[in-house]
This record gives C-alpha cells, sequence and structure tokens, in this order.
C-alpha cells in the first residue's frame, strides 16, 4: 500500500481530558476508496478520536494525517479535504432549511454555479424540497438529521466523517442515503462512519475497527472478524430439512445441529468442512434454497471485547 | 549556469509560497464574511437585533432632544453657543476646570458614547449567541478556527456599528450646520478608536486562553472592560468626575495617570489637531494596541477550536 494510496494514517494518536485518558493510543490507516467503521460502545473514544483527525482539539501524543495534512502542523487546513457531521448537531435555529443550505454551501469555498447544483443535488438525495421554507427549530429529529447530513454532503471534498449520521431517519431514506454514500465511494472517496447500529453499518462499511476504553480492539473486514471470533456456524435453507440434519449430523463433524423451521442451524467444528455442505446435501438429493454464514458484527464484538457476558 | 537554475527556483518557489499564502489570505477573507453576512441577513429572519435597536433608539431619544434644545437660542439658559468654531474655547463660557469644554468636546463625546455602545453591543450579539448556542460547533466543521470566529463577529460589529451608529449620530448633530465632511470626522474617529479596543480586547482575551489553555475571560468581557476603561480615562471624563465628586478627586488624579492610554482621548486629541487646535496626539500610543492586536491574532491563529467547548 502506497503512502498515495492512504487517505487518513494516525500513529499512536491519543487524547486526554484531565487525568482520563479519552484515547490512548490509536494506530489504523484508512485507504482511500473504502468505507471505514469506527465501532464502539459509549465513552469509548469514538468521536473524541474523529476531532483529533479533524483538527478539532490538540492530540496529547502521537501524530496524524488526513489526505497527506499533518492535523498538528495545519490543523485548520486539514479541515479543507474533509466534511463531517457531528453526533449532537447544533443548528441555527431560526433560520430557513434553504437559507442555511446556502450559508454552507458558501463556506465550502465552490464557485456559486458549483454551489447551486451542490445545493440541489443535496435537496434531492436528503428530500427535502418540502422543507426550504421552514425554520429549522419547527422540525423533528429525524429531518433535522438529514438537514445535518446534507449540509455534509455540500462540500466537494475527498473525505467524509459520519458520527451517528443515520439516527433518527427512516428506513426508506436510509437506503437513499447509503446509496448516496455508495456512489461517492465509487468516485475514490473515503468515508469513516461511526454508529452503534452494527447491522445497519454491515451494509456499507468495507473495514470495521473496534475501539473501547481509548484502544482498539481489532481492524479487518466482516469475513475476516467473524473467521476470528465466531464459530463457523451456517443457516441452511433446504427442500427436506429433517433429512438435511441428518446427513449433516453423520456426514461431518459438527458441535450442533438444528431444526429451525424450514432450516438447518449447523455449527462446524471445523470451517474448512463448510465447502463439504452443498456436496453432501447434493449426494443425498436435498436442494439447497438458501445458505449464508450466522453470526453478527455484533456478536463479534462482544467476543472480543474482554470482561464481556459472550467472553464469561 | 547552475545558480542561475537555483536561483530562478528559488524564485519560483518564493513566488509559489506567496501564492499559496495569498490563495489562503483570501480563501479566509471569503469565509470571515461568508460568516459576518450570515449574522446581518439574519436581521431579515429573525427581526432587528433588539438589545442594538433598543441601544440605538435610546441614543437618540437622548441625542436630538439635547442638541435641538442646545442650538436653540434660549437652551440652557443662552449658556451654550453651538455655532462656532470646533476648537474655539468655551461654548458659551461652560468651563468645568482645567477643561475649557469646545464644540469639538460636546459633539465628540456624543459620538463616543454612540460607537462605545453600538460597536461592542454588535459584537457581544454576535460572539455570544454563536458561542451559548453552540452554533460555533458547526462553523468548525469547516477551515475555520478562533482567529475567523473573532475577525468574522468583529467584522459583524464594524458593519453594524455603521448602519445604526451614522443615523444616531448624524440625525441630533446636522442641524449645527457643519460640513457634513466634518461630521463624519469627528464620527469616524470614535467609530475606529471602539473598533480597535474591542479588537485588542477580543484578541488579547485569544492570547490569554492561548498561555492559561482555558478561556478564563471571554473576548466579549475582555473587550468591554477596554472600552469603559479608555472611556473612563479620557481626561474630560476625569475633569468631569473630580469636579462632581470633588471629595474623591485624588483618586481621579492618580487614575489620570492613564489617560495617554486612553485611545478615545487620543482620537479627541486627533481631531484637535485636524481641525486647527492646540493640540495632538501622542503618536506612539496608537502602536501599543497595534502591536496587541496583531500578537493576539498571531496567538489566535495558533488556538485549537475546542476552546469553544471548554469554556
Amino acid at each position: 500500500m502506497s503512502k498515495l494510496d492512504i487517505a487518513i494514517e494516525a500513529r499512536e494518536l491519543g487524547k486526554d481530558f484531565g487525568s482520563t485518558q479519552a484515547v490512548k493510543s490509536v494506530t489504523f490507516t484508512v485507504n482511500k476508496g473504502e468505507v471505514f467503521g469506527f465501532f464502539g460502545p459509549n465513552g469509548a473514544g469514538k468521536t473524541t478520536t474523529i476531532r483529533l483527525l479533524c483538527g478539532l482539539t490538540k492530540p496529547a501524543r502521537g501524530y496524524a494525517t488526513v489526505c497527506g495534512h499533518n492535523i498538528i502542523a495545519d490543523p485548520t487546513g486539514v479541515r479543507r479535504h474533509l466534511t463531517m457531521t457531528l453526533e449532537e448537531s447544533v443548528f441555527y435555529e431560526k433560520m430557513k432549511v434553504g437559507a442555511y443550505l446556502k450559508f454552507f454551501a458558501g463556506m465550502t469555498g465552490q464557485t456559486s454555479k458549483s454551489q447551486q447544483q451542490k445545493i440541489q443535488e443535496v435537496i434531492n438525495v436528503c428530500e427535502l424540497s418540502d422543507l426550504l421554507k421552514k425554520r429549522i427549530a419547527v422540525l423533528s429529529h429525524g429531518q433535522r438529521q438529514k438537514i445535518s447530513l446534507a449540509r455534509a454532503f455540500l462540500s466537494d471534498v475527498p473525505i467524509m466523517f459520519l458520527d451517528e449520521p443515520f439516527q433518527g431517519i427512516d428506513i426508506v431514506h436510509r437506503r437513499r442515503l447509503r446509496d448516496y454514500l455508495r456512489e461517492y465511494i465509487k468516485k475514490g472517496n473515503t468515508v469513516f462512519f461511526t454508529s452503534h447500529n452494527l447491522i445497519e453499518a454491515e451494509q456499507i462499511v468495507d473495514r470495521f475497527a473496534f475501539i473501547d476504553r481509548g484502544a482498539i480492539l481489532k481492524i479487518g473486514t466482516a469475513r475476516e472478524l467473524r473467521d476470528q471470533y465466531l464459530a463457523p456456524t451456517y443457516s441452511i435453507r433446504v427442500s427436506d430439512p429433517v433429512k438435511a440434519r441428518q446427513v449433516l449430523s453423520d456426514g461431518i463433524p459438527v458441535n450442533e445441529c438444528t431444526l429451525k423451521g424450514e432450516e438447518v442451524i449447523v455449527i462446524l467444528k471445523n470451517k474448512e468442512d463448510a465447502l463439504k455442505i452443498s456436496s453432501l446435501l447434493s449426494a443425498a438429493g436435498v436442494a439447497i434454497l438458501e445458505m449464508r454464514m450466522v453470526g453478527t458484527m455484533e456478536e463479534v464484538f462482544l467476543r472480543m471485547r474482554p470482561n464481556t457476558e459472550a467472553n464469561q | 549556469m547552475t545558480d542561475t537554475k537555483d536561483s530562478a527556483a528559488e524564485s519560483s518557489e518564493a513566488h509559489s509560497c506567496r501564492g499559496t499564502f495569498s490563495m489562503n489570505a483570501r480563501k479566509k477573507i471569503r469565509l470571515i464574511f461568508t460568516i459576518a453576512l450570515r449574522d446581518i441577513t439574519q436581521i431579515r429572519g429573525s427581526g432587528l437585533p433588539v438589545l442594538l435597536t433598543l441601544s440605538a433608539l435610546l441614543l437618540s431619544l437622548i441625542g436630538i432632544p439635547f442638541f435641538i434644545y442646545a442650538n436653540a437660542d434660549a437652551g440652557f439658559g443662552g449658556a451654550l453657543h453651538l455655532d462656532g468654531a470646533w476648537t474655539a474655547s468655551g461654548i458659551g463660557g461652560v468651563i468645568v476646570e482645567p477643561i475649557i469644554l469646545t464644540l469639538l468636546h460636546l459633539v465628540y463625546a456624543y459620538s463616543m458614547v454612540v460607537t462605545m455602545i453600538l460597536v461592542p453591543v454588535a459584537f457581544s450579539i454576535a460572539y455570544d449567541q454563536e458561542i451559548k448556542k453552540g452554533t460555533v460547533r458547526t462553523l468548525t466543521c469547516y477551515p475555520v478556527g478562533v482567529f475567523e470566529i473573532t475577525t468574522a463577529k468583529l467584522t459583524y460589529a464594524a458593519i453594524m456599528g455603521l448602519v445604526f451608529g451614522v443615523p444616531v449620530f448624524l440625525l441630533p448633530i446636522l442641524g449645527l450646520g457643519k460640513p457634513i465632511g466634518d461630521l463624519f470626522a469627528v464620527f469616524l474617529v470614535p467609530y475606529f478608536m471602539s473598533l480597535l479596543i474591542v479588537a485588542v480586547g477580543a484578541f488579547v482575551a485569544n492570547s490569554l486562553t492561548f498561555a492559561t489553555k482555558k478561556m478564563y475571560i471571554r473576548p466579549t468581557v475582555l473587550a468591554n472592560l477596554l472600552v469603559v476603561f479608555s472611556f473612563f480615562t479620557t481626561s474630560t471624563v476625569l475633569s468631569l468626575l473630580s469636579y462632581l465628586l470633588s471629595y474623591a478627586s485624588p483618586f481621579f488624579q492618580a487614575v489620570g495617570k492613564l489617560t495617554p492610554l486612553s485611545l478615545f482621548h487620543q482620537g479627541r486629541l486627533l481631531l484637535t489637531y485636524v481641525f486647527g487646535g492646540s493640540e495632538s496626539p501622542v503618536w506612539l500610543v496608537f502602536l501599543l494596541p497595534i502591536a496587541l492586536l496583531v500578537l493576539g491574532a498571531w496567538l489566535s491563529l495558533r488556538l485549537w477550536p475546542d476552546i469553544y467547548e471548554r469554556e
């Protein structure tokens, strides 16, 4: 991986608040063109890490570069290359949505024509056309969250920091916004994403980083982390579940093989045996309608986190 | 040949650095004006800034009747004659030892009061609203730091000070029949002094935050304190107070040693000098606030935006 392919690089980055180490020491790189998910419980250091990377607060130790710009040497300059949403957005309550977007489009440094195009684009993406003449003070939580995202989308920059971006937004709009982020990534841009909703995050995140008590526990793709932390568990929908259960129990070493409606849930002793499942069932004349690996990233996180119920 | 190439490269690099610097400066200026313009256009959205409007109305309510009455033949028992030269000694024989009031004293005092109220009030409105409501956190999502935010709020104060200050000052004074250029000069000098004092207060407060890592004193508070200091240390105000509160005159005499540091005092001396009077300002005194301003601005550029959250 060359330096040119790296969007964000953090080396032993840390931050203290008084005697509390909010971020002890985090080291990671985020590649250009990926959605990097940053997850952890409340108070783990997610938002502080984002604030450090965005040049909003001075690190106590370590350093980081964002788009090749050192966050300590030029903290304000770093923010020319990124846009962000805050976990708790604060608005100019008396402003109308249209004026709000126009103001922040002006803050992006684009030409007037580009600003107009961007405003129109985010109005369409976030479906704000009905809200333009309304004051922000009268909007619901979800509508305010969309405006916060729209503000972030106005910038034409290569990195987006999204802190709990979909909180309070309905399912239909979430899907639309996820599609927009995918389009953004396709252009070679980068998203640094945090959320408490790991199930939803799996639909968009390329690599996961788990942070707890100010330190990174693990970084990897969903598959890598599942392989490492979860037993190889498969849910198989078949034409004859009873027969399938018998065939699998007799044919390969399993820890558990149970029926759940039309599905067989099988926990293998060795993950390499997963390849034998389809051949065994085919030979027995059982048709596989659907087969998927079971185990969410939530379970992964609970397993990697020390001193949690899942590990006791 | 190599030397020529090297010097050409150095020259090109220096030119490029200057180009980057000027581009960054332009971007900063544009951001500052975008923020100031938002503050101004909110007048349409949420009504006139209440405190600023009330201040302007109150000043007008005092200024207009005072000057109309004073300009009338029988005004103040005929004691005031406001038709003389700016620096003619005594206006109708009003003498407060050791100050002999001139027309300039009177009009300058009004102009000073107008600007020393409107400019800091405008700055406080814009700055405090942003900090107290926390909207500054949204601004700092952009390439905006403490320097840009302070400067944007000062820009707002400068513009609103003019918009509200000019009519409030001119309306009562126009009846004096003085040339409009003179009137503007008498307005602009204390206006710029007010602006300079507020800017020094704001940036010195930022410097203190830089040194102590915590915002112990807000820019608006220090700015207001400096304005009050500069007002009360003018020789005229001190002499009047000393005259009215004769029992405390030793105290006022001691404070009077600070008079040369008062920018309002130096501003009046500057106008006296311009209008051909016998006094002139101590020019070196103007260097102190400018030096503080430059130092404060430089340190503000080095402050991290989280000072607004640790406040």
